[in-house]
C-alpha cells in the first residue's frame, strides 16, 4: 500500500487539495481505511470549513467521512450532534468556529461523521497539542488550501498533496502548476535564530540586520514605489509575515541592497506569486525560506475533472513524478487494478 | 462598580491584570465581574484568604503548584449549561460532558488543596453524587457518552450495530431514541445539583485568581495592606509596576515614594518631570488594587476604604469625542464636585486642573476647588503649577532637580507656592539658549 508506512513515522499529517474535486477526500478515505489502528491512536479533523459558506448554511454539503472504531476525531459542536456513530466525548475545547466549539471524541462504532475543525492556525496547533494529551500518536488534518482559510496545513509534520484535472485539464500545465506548488512546499526552513525571532510576529514586513536587531518596515505594501529604509545595507533577512505577492517580490528583486537577502515567509500557503516572478527572484540570487514546513510524502492525482474531462492516468503519474521527484499515485486507478 | 468598568483607567490597572498568570479564561471573566469592595471587613477577609495562598505559594514546591495550575487550566465556562439544567432542559452529550468534567475537576482540585492543608480556605461543594450519575462504570475519567450501563436495550442495539454494519442506519435511529430517554433521565437527576455545580465553578475561579494574585505578589514585590482605622492612608516605598518595568527596560531605576494623606486635601507641587503625575497614577492604582483585593505595590501600605475613586488626568481622547481639552477636563472634575455633595467617601486624584486655560482664571478655579472640598468627605490629592493659597490643605513638594539628577522624594512644605525651575530644567534638556535667555529677560521685566 502506497505511503501508509511513511505516514506512521510522523505525529501529524495534512492532506491538502489544490482544487475541489482533486480527490482530497478520496485520499483521506484511503488513509483512514488502511491505517493500522492496533498500535497507533489516530485523530482526524478538518480546517476546510471557513472557505465554504454553503456547508455553514446547509450543514450537509461537505462529504461525510467514515471512521473506524477506535479513531478519534475533532469536529464542531453542530457537526458532532449530526454524527452517525456511537462516540465518547473526550474534550470540549475553547476553540470556537462558526459552527460552535471544537469537540474531540472517540468513535466506539464504525460510522459517518461530518468534519469541521479549528479555523485558525493557532487553534489548529492547540488542537494538535490537546490530542497528544489524549495519547494520540498521529493527527490527520483534512486541509484546505485557499486564501479563505486562516488555518495553515503547513503546521503539520507531513503532507500529502492532491491534484488533478480539476486544477488544470491540460496535462503539461497541470504538471507545471503542481510542480511549482511542490517547489514552494519544499522551500527550506530558515535558521533557528530567525525562527525564534520571527515566529511571534504575525503581521508586517520586517528587516533583520546582521547583528540580529530588527525593525518593522512601515509603508511597504504592494502599492509603494520601492523599498527604502535606513541601514538597508546591513539588512540580512527580510521577513514577510503576511501574503507575499508579485509586486513585493519584484521590488525586493529590483533592489540592489536586498537582492541577496534571505526572504522569509511564514509558510508556503502565504506565497501568492506567479512562477515567473518566483523563478526570476531565484535566478537573480534570491533565497527564500519558511518558518514552518511540512515534509511532502506523496502526491495523489485525480485524472478526471468535474466537467468530465479525462487525462491519461499513467502518463500523468509518470510525468508528474519525474518533475517533482516524488511518488505520485492515482488511488482510484490503483484500487481498480488490485481488484482486477 | 465592577472591575471591568475601571480596568482601562489611565492609572495602569490593566497591566496588573495582564501580568496575572490566570490559568483559565473563565477565571478572568469572573474576576472582571467582581464589584469593588467598600466594606472594610470584606476587604480584610479577602486579604486573609490571599495571605493563606501566599503562604501556600511560598511553602509548596513548584511541582505541586504546577500540578494545581495545570488542573485549573481545564476550568471552562459552563454557565449556559448550568442555566439549561436549572430550567429543566434536557442536556445533550456535550453539556453532560461539561458537567462531568467540572465535577471531576473540582474533586481533583479539592483533593490537591486538602493534601496541602488548604481545604478550609475556599469551600468547594462536593460533587461526588454528580460524578456517580455521570460515571456509571466508575471509570473516574472525564469523558462522556450515553454509556451502555444506563440501558440494557441500548447495549443490545449497539452490539447488533457492530455485528451487522449493513443495518447500522436503522439501528442508530432506534439507539438515538433510547439515548434521548437516558439523557432526559440524567438531566432530571442532575437538576437538584445546579446550584452546587455553579458554586463549584465559582470556587475554582476564585482559587485560580487567588493563586495568581499570590504569585504576582511575590514576583512583583507587592505587599499586604492594612485597612486604615482612622481614615488616613500611608504608603512607604510606593512604586508603579508598569512604569518600573518600562524604566528597567531602558536600564533606569524607579525611585519609590513615601506619601501620606487623610481627609484633608493634599496639594503636590514640584518641578516639571518631577514625577507628580506618576504619584497620582500610582495612588489611583493602589486604591483600586486595594478595593479589588490585589497585592499593593509598596513596602508598606495602610489604606482607607473609599466608596468612589476618581482619577482626573488630561485626556488625549477628548479631541476625538469633540470636546476641547479644557471642556473634557472641567466635565471630569465636575463629577467629583457633584459626588462631593453626598456622604459617600471619595478619593479624588486630579492632575494639574485648569492647566490649559489662562493662569489667572486657572488659579482661581483651582483655589476654589480646594476651598469647596475642605469640609466635604473627599480626600483630594491634586498637583498644580499654579501659586495657590493652600488654606488648610496639606502641601507636598517634589524635591526636584539637584546636582544634575532628579530627586522624586516628596517633602512637606508650609505653603503651596510652585517652584520656579522650568527654565533650569529646559536648559538641562538642551533647549535653544537664545530662547531661554529671552525668557529670563521677560521674567526680570
Amino acid at each position: 500500500m502506497p505511503f501508509i508506512d511513511d505516514i506512521l513515522r510522523y505525529n501529524s499529517l495534512s492532506i491538502v487539495g489544490l482544487e475541489k474535486n482533486t480527490g482530497k477526500t478520496e485520499c483521506l478515505k484511503y488513509v483512514l481505511e488502511r491505517i493500522p489502528l492496533e498500535h497507533t491512536r489516530i485523530a482526524v479533523t478538518s480546517i476546510g470549513i471557513d472557505g465554504e459558506t454553503t456547508d455553514q448554511v446547509t450543514l450537509t454539503q461537505k462529504p461525510e467521512i467514515t471512521l473506524r472504531e477506535g479513531m478519534y476525531f475533532g469536529t464542531s459542536e453542530a457537526h458532532y450532534r449530526l454524527r452517525r456513530l456511537v462516540s465518547e466525548l473526550v474534550d470540549v475545547s475553547d476553540e470556537s468556529t462558526s459552527l460552535g466549539r471544537v469537540v474531540t471524541a472517540k468513535a466506539l462504532t464504525r460510522g459517518k461523521i461530518l468534519l469541521s475543525g479549528p479555523s485558525s492556525t493557532a487553534g489548529l496547533q492547540r488542537w494538535m497539542q490537546s490530542t497528544r494529551r489524549h495519547g494520540i500518536d498521529l493527527a490527520i488534518i483534512d486541509g484546505a488550501l485557499s486564501r479563505m482559510s486562516l488555518a495553515s496545513p503547513a503546521v503539520s509534520q507531513a503532507m500529502i498533496l492532491a491534484t488533478g484535472a480539476a486544477y488544470s485539464a491540460n496535462l503539461t500545465t497541470l504538471v507545471n502548476k503542481t510542480a511549482f506548488v511542490v517547489e514552494l512546499i519544499n522551500l527550506p526552513l530558515t535558521s533557528e535564530d530567525n525562527l525564534l525571532r520571527l515566529l511571534p510576529l504575525e503581521r508586517g514586513v520586517w528587516a533583520v540586520n546582521r547583528d540580529g536587531t530588527m525593525h518593522e518596515l512601515n509603508g511597504v505594501t504592494a502599492l509603494s514605489q520601492e523599498i527604502r529604509f535606513d541601514g538597508m545595507e546591513q539588512c540580512q533577512t527580510l521577513y514577510v509575515a503576511g501574503a507575499l505577492v508579485d509586486g513585493l517580490l519584484e521590488k525586493v528583486r529590483r533592489n540592489k541592497n536586498l537582492r541577496q537577502v534571505e526572504l522569509v515567509v511564514r509558510d508556503f500557503t502565504k506565497i501568492f506569486v506567479t512562477p515567473q516572478q518566483f523563478h526570476l527572484f531565484i535566478k537573480s540570487g534570491g533565497r527564500m525560506t519558511v518558518l514552518q514546513r511540512s515534509r511532502l510524502i506523496a502526491v495523489t492525482v485525480n485524472p478526471t475533472s468535474p466537467s468530465g474531462y479525462n487525462l491519461d492516468s499513467d502518463l500523468l503519474c509518470t510525468r508528474l513524478s519525474d518533475a517533482i521527484h516524488l511518488p505520485v499515485h492515482d488511488l482510484l486507478n490503483e484500487e481498480l487494478r488490485i481488484k482486477n | 462598580m465592577l472591575l471591568k468598568n475601571v480596568i482601562d483607567s489611565p492609572c495602569g490597572l490593566r497591566y496588573m491584570l495582564d501580568e496575572l498568570e490566570l490559568q483559565s479564561g473563565y477565571a478572568r471573566r469572573w474576576l472582571l465581574e467582581r464589584p469593588m469592595m467598600t466594606d472594610a471587613d470584606k476587604i480584610d477577609a479577602t486579604y486573609g484568604l490571599l495571605r493563606r495562598f501566599d503562604d501556600f505559594v511560598v511553602r509548596t514546591d513548584s511541582t505541586h503548584l504546577n500540578t494545581l495550575r495545570f488542573r485549573l487550566q481545564g476550568l471552562k465556562d459552563i454557565r449556559t449549561t448550568i442555566q439549561n439544567l436549572r430550567q429543566r432542559a434536557t442536556l445533550d452529550d456535550i453539556e453532560l460532558f461539561e458537567v462531568k468534567h467540572l465535577a471531576i475537576l473540582s474533586t481533583d482540585v479539592a483533593r490537591l488543596l486538602q493534601e496541602q492543608n488548604m481545604a478550609d480556605v475556599v469551600e468547594i461543594p462536593a460533587l461526588d453524587a454528580v460524578i456517580t450519575i455521570l460515571d456509571p462504570d466508575g471509570m473516574k475519567i472525564a469523558t462522556f457518552y450515553v454509556y451502555d450501563a444506563y440501558c440494557a436495550e441500548l447495549r443490545e442495539l449497539r452490539a447488533q450495530m457492530r455485528q451487522q454494519p449493513d443495518k447500522q442506519e436503522e439501528l442508530l435511529l432506534q439507539a438515538n431514541e433510547l439515548e434521548l430517554g437516558v439523557r432526559q433521565d440524567l438531566s432530571r437527576q442532575l437538576h437538584p445539583f445546579a446550584d452546587a455545580i455553579e458554586q463549584a465553578q465559582i470556587a475554582l475561579a476564585r482559587i485560580d485568581v487567588l493563586l495568581a494574585q499570590a504569585t504576582q505578589l511575590r514576583q512583583m514585590g507587592l505587599c499586604f495592606p492594612t485597612v486604615s482605622a482612622d481614615g488616613t492612608t500611608h504608603y512607604h516605598a510606593m512604586f508603579h509596576p508598569q512604569v518600573q518595568a518600562a524604566l528597567v527596560h531602558v536600564k533606569r531605576e524607579f525611585q519609590p515614594v513615601d506619601i501620606a494623606f487623610g481627609q484633608n486635601s493634599t496639594l503636590i507641587t514640584g518641578a516639571n518631570m518631577g514625577g507628580k503625575t506618576v504619584v497620582l497614577k500610582t495612588l489611583t492604582l493602589c486604591q483600586l488594587l486595594f478595593q479589588f483585593g490585589f497585592g499593593i505595590p509598596a513596602q508598606e501600605a495602610t489604606i482607607a476604604v473609599k466608596d468612589e475613586v476618581y482619577f482626573c488626568i488630561g485626556d488625549d481622547q477628548s479631541v476625538e469625542r469633540g470636546l476641547s481639552s479644557f471642556a473634557a477636563e472641567m466635565k471630569n472634575i465636575d463629577r467629583v464636585v457633584q459626588a462631593s455633595r453626598t456622604d459617600r467617601r471619595i478619593l479624588a486624584l486630579i492632575d494639574e486642573p485648569a492647566r490649559t486655560t489662562n493662569p489667572t482664571e486657572g488659579t482661581a478655579l483651582v483655589t476654589a476647588l480646594l476651598r469647596l472640598m475642605q469640609d466635604r468627605p473627599v480626600s483630594l490629592v491634586m498637583t498644580t503649577h499654579y501659586d495657590i493659597d493652600p488654606g488648610d490643605a496639606h502641601c507636598l513638594r517634589v524635591k526636584g532637580f539637584e546636582n544634575g539628577t532628579m530627586d522624586y522624594t516628596l517633602v512637606e512644605v508650609e505653603d503651596g507656592e510652585a517652584p520656579h525651575e522650568a527654565l533650569n530644567i529646559a536648559e538641562s534638556l538642551g533647549i535653544d539658549p537664545e530662547w531661554l535667555a529671552q525668557a529670563r529677560e521677560c521674567l526680570r521685566d
